[in-house]
């Protein structure tokens, strides 16, 4: 890689390793670089290694070999402090959203701007009024400005997890990770929830870096699929070449099994 | 994760041939232990002379007894009140006293939000230690510190409540969900913004229900705390039996019930509607509110479409509600009651600095543990206290397991057997000990049948609860299937049910013989046999090495049942 395209990426990974415990192998060198702006969709069948490597971009995980570098820093290197600098620049969505039920839909957005904040919040009041406004208009955003005042745990798999896009927003981040963000949903939310990203991500200029499961919502939306296939990437190619018959002909090409991606978007069980 | 998940799992599979299954040899040293402790139940209570007649002749004693206490002199209005606010300031400032310094405590000692190994053993230790020194022992030595009063009340049950709030604490915070703290924690968030905003808010209802539960008990033992010098109902009872104003005494006791079930059941309401917390509080409101207010909802304006206002325009607090002035209002009465309990207590104008200061002083006379010279009659006293523990054991888990049965509503199959009983263990579990203790005390006369009396009648209350809410657990399944093969109820309970929860039951057992062992030493202080007595001697004769060579002691039985308790779960298992 020459020294222009590592400038002109925000997520560099050159020949990443990673293996738990000196036995299980989480990634096998993996080597791809993520261009400003680009929705890039992690593809594969659960275990084949997409939460690792998302864990690598965000500095939850530090590769046994190879090197890391998100927005310039050199996540293998760096300190905790720093990673914590650098996680406030990098939205992450979860499968389970992983809101605090208990609170209000309003804090749980706000709670976004912990990051740079100084000590700990404790209720709503805690929160600037400025910062309050600036939630509330993520929350139309989503498409929720009348729920701001309701407990988390009180709405339907799509919109928590519509609030944790939110709640994203608010770090005003440079990018956007998200860990299977539908696997929990229903089609229909499926969609909508898929939709939004992509709008989002295209208004604001972001880089999102997704995995899913599911081949068709990967072809809709996505510039870019990665596959990945037990810690390996066995595909990287732009969406618009691809459709669904040529992917599944790459996963099962010289493996063993047959590749257990779901064509069609799956009933998930709702969160 | 995915892969090392999978990994185990197939590793296991492949183990599933080569695993022992637990052995007949297994169950049978389970069956010979739990025997010998029923053996050794039933030998103390043919040792301490339990029986019929004893519980007849006793009849006799009632009925002069009640001669004695008829009529009952009533103490005045004004003094009641005083009493009765000096006990609930003192109980209540107590337990918030535990919770201040629980909380920390348990923040270290819980796995997912300590700092490290060191805090968490360290914070583990000074929890178990709490434990393990009863608060009439802090008691004793808080009084010889500041002298009568409430302080040493609130400072004896505040660091001994510590033992179990902060073990309660620590598990809730260890049971909250992990998963928006990694989502704060992915944002950038410290580790005090990712405890106030993804743990506290998870675990609050928690912490709540174990303060309202740790002062329904402190409310029961402030009554013992009485008969070594804190100020309050069990002060007033101690000098009232002292001065043998059996009348007197038996109001004073009777008033002590009364409280105790009410803050019981206020707990209960309060412990219920924090698990209901869950749906909209607001809407059930509006529900029971009459047909007529509803109509016109002057209280409850219709939802507003905030989005037809610009972003600008709209509110950025939680709209004026029923349900938000309610909770202000809780919280304005709660802080309130607190203001009032320190005024009321004294608690401010006491100069603790002048307390401290001898506090080293005072902890030196206690060490080092010492007999003064009546190292049999103590060893004597000790044995007695464990066969109280056993008898009540014994009697207390053939009284508490038909009864607990009973109120297990999966057993009886009809509301009004369950209920009924249920009603029966709830009200008994709100007498307080004491007062179970005095009445045997005098119905029997003083000694140690009294105390396991007392203490096995009491266990009813916590055994058999936790008999039915075991019951109350068990898999559906087989029941269902028995149902249908056309198995009787008693059929169904026995080939069903007990099966399923009698690890549950041997526990809650093994747990409720530690406890009697605990109150045994207590109960002696009011006349119920055993050590405890000598706990009262030496407090007065101030032996304070007496109190901790007892204290020692009965920790280590207490610990040495905690291993027996050990290698059955571990057998069961």
């Amino acid at each position: 890689m020459t020294a222009s395209e590592r400038n002109a990426s925000v997520i560099s990974l050159d020949r990443v390793t990673k293996t738990f415990d000196k036995r299980i192998v989480g990634l096998r060198d993996v080597t791809f670089t993520v261009p400003p702006g680009e929705f890039c969709v992690l593809l594969g069948s659960s275990g084949a290694g997409k939460s690792t490597l998302l864990r690598h971009i965000s500095g939850l995980h530090k590769p046994t070999s190879g090197k890391v570098s998100v927005l310039g820093t050199d996540v293998e290197t760096a300190r905790e402090r720093t990673l914590r600098s650098l996680r406030r620049h990098i939205g992450f969505i979860f499968q389970q959203f992983n809101l605090v039920g208990q609170l209000s839909v309003l804090e749980n957005v706000c709670s976004g701007a912990l990051g740079r904040l100084r000590g700990p919040r404790l209720g709503l009041l805690a929160y600037s009024s400025r910062l309050r406004r600036e939630a509330l208009q993520h929350l139309d955003r989503v498409g929720l400005p009348d729920q701001a005042f309701q407990r988390a745990d009180t709405l339907s798999g799509g919109q928590q997890q519509r609030v944790a896009i939110a709640r994203a927003l608010m770090q005003r981040p440079a990018i956007l990770l998200a860990d299977e963000p539908v696997a929990s949903l229903d089609p229909d939310s499926a969609k909508m929830v898929m939709g939004l990203l992509q709008d989002i991500v295209r208004e604001q200029r972001m880089t999102l870096v997704s995995s899913l499961h599911q081949l068709d919502l990967a072809l809709s939306c996505a510039d870019r699929i990665i596959g990945l296939q037990r810690g390996a990437i066995v595909l990287d190619t732009p969406a618009c070449l691809m459709n669904a018959d040529t992917v599944m002909e790459v996963y099962n090409n010289g493996s063993p099994e047959p590749m257990t991606l779901q064509a069609p978007t799956r009933l998930g069980s709702p969160g | 994760m995915t892969a090392s998940a999978e990994l185990s799992a197939t590793s296991s599979v492949a183990q599933t041939p080569r695993r022992r299954r637990p052995g007949r040899r297994r169950s049978a040293t389970v069956g010979a232990l739990l025997l010998a402790l029923l053996g050794l139940g039933a030998a103390s209570v043919i040792h301490l002379e339990i029986n019929f007649a004893t519980v007849v002749h006793g009849y006799a004693n009632a009925i002069g007894f009640i001669d004695r206490i008829w009529p009952p002199e009533l103490p005045s209005g004004e003094e009641v009140v005083q009493q009765t606010g000096f006990t609930l300031a003192t109980t209540l400032l107590a337990t918030l006293l535990s919770v201040a310094i629980s909380f920390p405590l348990a923040v270290w000692a819980a796995a997912n939000t300590t700092r490290g190994t060191g805090f968490r053993l360290g914070s583990r230790g000074v929890i178990v230690a709490a434990r393990a020194v009863p608060d009439i022992v802090l008691a004793i030595l808080f009084v010889r510190l500041f002298g009568l009063g409430v302080v040493p009340g609130i400072l004896a049950m505040g660091l001994h409540s510590v033992g179990m709030v902060g073990k309660l604490y620590a598990d809730a915070l260890e049971q909250v969900s992990d998963k928006p703290r990694e989502a704060l924690r992915s944002i950038g968030a410290s580790r005090g913004q990712q405890l106030s905003t993804a743990i506290l808010p998870q675990a609050l209802p928690a912490f709540i229900a174990i303060g309202l539960h740790r002062f329904d008990i402190n409310l029961r033992h402030s009554a013992l705390l009485g008969f070594v010098g804190v100020t309050g109902i069990g002060f007033e009872m101690s000098k009232a039996f002292g001065a043998l104003q059996f009348g007197l005494g038996i109001v004073w006791a009777v008033i002590l019930l009364l409280l105790c079930l009410l803050s019981e059941l206020l707990s209960a309401v309060v412990r219920r509607s924090l698990m209901r917390m869950t749906t909209s509080a607001e809407q059930r409101a509006l529900r029971r509110l009459p047909a007529l207010l509803r109509r016109r909802s002057f209280y409850a304006p219709a939802p507003v479409q905030l989005s037809t206002l610009p972003t600008a325009d709209r509110p950025i607090f939680p709209a004026w509600s029923f349900d938000r002035a309610r909770r202000i209002v809780y919280a304005a009465i709660a802080v309130a009651v607190v203001l009032w309990s320190l005024l009321r207590s004294g608690a401010l104008d006491l100069s603790l600095s002048g307390g401290l200061r001898g506090f080293l002083t005072t902890l030196g006379l206690f060490w080092p543990p010492g007999t003064a010279g009546v190292a049999p009659d103590l060893l004597r006293a000790l044995f007695v206290t464990l066969e109280i523990g056993l008898a009540s054991m014994l009697i207390g888990a053939l009284l508490a397991i038909p009864l607990g049965s009973l109120a297990a509503r999966n057993v009886s199959g009809h509301r009004m057997i369950h209920t009924t009983f249920r009603g029966i263990v709830l009200l008994v579990r709100g007498i307080p000990e004491l007062v179970l203790a005095i009445l045997f005390v005098v119905i029997i006369g003083l000694g140690p049948v009294a105390g396991a009396l007392a203490l096995a009648i009491g266990s009813i209350g916590l055994l058999g609860k936790l008999v039915a809410d075991s019951l109350e657990e068990v898999d559906h399944g087989p029941l269902e299937a028995l149902n249908a093969v056309g198995a009787s109820r008693t059929q169904i309970y026995f080939t069903a049910i007990l099966p399923q929860a009698a690890r549950a039951i041997i526990g809650a057992t093994l747990y409720q013989l530690d406890v009697n062992i605990r109150y045994a030493t207590l109960l002696g202080l009011v006349g119920g046999g055993g050590v405890g007595f000598y706990l009262l001697q030496a407090s007065h004769t101030r032996e304070y090495e007496v109190i901790t060579w007892i204290v020692l002691a009965i920790f280590a039985v207490v610990f040495a049942l905690e291993i027996f308790a050990m290698t059955i779960r571990r057998l069961l298992a």
